[in-house]
């Protein structure tokens, strides 16, 4: 019956963005959020976390690279952060060590049975903790240096089901080719966003390329980060 | 003749209300007793805040010119599209004046827009766009069509009043044009003498 049904939707708060897909995105998937370096994915990604905590919905932000400090201070600074979110435990950071319970040395996953353990510990957390916005920044690099393919297809497949079983939305953010990697294959949608260069300027875009169950607009929007959150207007097609 | 500009510019602006789209036609002379009439007369009569986005020449002069006429600038927040294409001086520290790359950025005016009314959290403004002669200099008329209609419509969804100031000398016939297509009202304010 769960198949059929309506899935509610999880309003990402980001107003331009609930409005291209008709009022968010539908509870439980799992997002990609692509794009090259300095186009606002991170900036999209927390602004999604904080808005669910600041409206109730417990939100866990799983950072892989940068100390969580340093990940919140690379974004401009919301007018809507609360720092008391994270007091009361409806905004948690992480890091990926947190997840590995001491099993690797590095802190990062290095075997087939880390990366087991890591999608089952996620999958724990988000259960134990009733966390209902999930984001991953970024995805990618959690498998530096891994040669296995089926390595980052196998958690992917994990957290994706954790998602739908949990009724858990997630952003994972990446630089992912939106065309051909295994992620925007598996994941139930897929968001672009990008650097439109016209004439001499750089505009930088979102596009919903995939976003399952959902009717959406597939047209190119220009985006501004902002101390308000991601803003986003048409782009202007007169001069293209 | 001053007063007399200043106070139809507002009286005009009085009558048609919120959500309404005017661009102002009036000579190069009347330049400061049209902003006069809009700023000191209207927007401070209605309390209205008022976001000014200027393309013809940077917020600072701008800033000084009202001030120089005595006009109180607090309530009035820039969007300066010209200052960082032609690398003028940019008072980055201000709170007064956001920054646009290039008057050819158009959507990115409209973000900052955007931007500055969730600053002032839904309060009334009136937003004016100085000029759309130069902003035509930068566009064509079709993109430029498209980016009032944008801003126009997000505007008047806020209830704001939406002004677009058109210097008689420098207007175009197509701009005209379609000035009369994407406005509700055209308001001639007379000719050069």
């Amino acid at each position: 019956m769960k198949d059929t049904a309506v899935r509610a939707r999880c309003i990402t708060g980001i107003e331009g963005l609930d409005s291209i897909l008709g009022g968010g995105i539908p509870t439980g998937s799992l997002v990609l959020v692509t794009g090259v370096p300095g186009v606002g994915k991170t900036s999209l990604a927390l602004e999604f976390a904080v808005r669910g905590a600041a409206m109730g919905e417990r939100s866990l932000v799983l950072t892989t690279v940068e100390r969580p400090e340093k990940l919140i201070a690379s974004v401009p600074e919301f007018d809507f952060f609360d720092h008391r979110l994270m007091e009361k435990g409806m905004l948690t950071f992480l890091e990926l060590s947190d997840f590995l319970n001491g099993s690797s040395i590095s802190g990062r996953p290095e075997t087939s049975e880390d990366f087991s353990k890591l999608g089952e510990n996620i999958s724990k957390y988000i259960l134990e903790h009733s966390i209902k916005r999930l984001v991953i920044d970024t995805y990618h690099t959690i498998f530096y240096g891994i040669k296995d393919d089926s390595i980052p297809r196998d958690l992917l497949l994990t957290l994706s089901e954790t998602m739908y079983v949990k009724n858990c939305t997630g952003i994972l953010v990446a630089d992912a080719n939106p065309s051909t990697s295994i992620e925007s294959i598996i994941s139930d949608g897929v968001i672009i966003l990008g650097n439109l260069e016209r004439r001499s300027d750089l505009l930088r875009t979102m596009q919903v390329l995939k976003m399952k169950a959902t009717c959406h607009s597939r047209a190119k929007y220009v985006i501004d980060l902002t101390t308000c959150g991601v803003l986003v207007t048409p782009l202007l097609r007169g001069g293209l | 003749m001053s007063e007399d500009v200043g106070s139809a510019v507002a009286k005009r602006l009085n009558d048609v209300g919120p959500s309404v789209a005017v661009a102002l036609e009036f000579p190069m002379g009347s330049y400061f007793d049209v902003l006069r009439g809009l700023v000191d007369d209207f927007a401070q009569g209605q309390k209205l805040s008022c976001v000014y986005i200027t393309s013809a020449v940077p917020a600072t002069t701008i800033n000084a010119s009202l001030e120089a006429l005595e006009i109180d600038t607090t309530n009035i927040l820039f969007v300066d599209t010209i200052s960082q294409m032609i690398m003028g001086d940019m008072e980055r520290a201000s709170n007064k004046i956001i920054y646009v790359e290039s008057p050819t950025v158009l959507e990115n005016v409209i973000l900052k827009v955007d931007f500055l009314s969730r600053r002032l959290k839904g309060a009334p403004m009136l937003v004016v766009v100085d000029s759309i002669n130069s902003l035509a200099i930068h566009n064509d008329t079709k993109m430029l069509s498209e980016f009032l209609h944008v801003l126009i419509s997000g505007l008047s969804a806020k209830e704001a009043y939406p002004v677009i100031l058109s210097i008689k000398e420098q207007l175009r016939p197509e701009v005209h044009e379609m000035l009369n297509l994407v406005c509700d009202q055209v308001i001639d304010l007379g000719h050069a003498e």
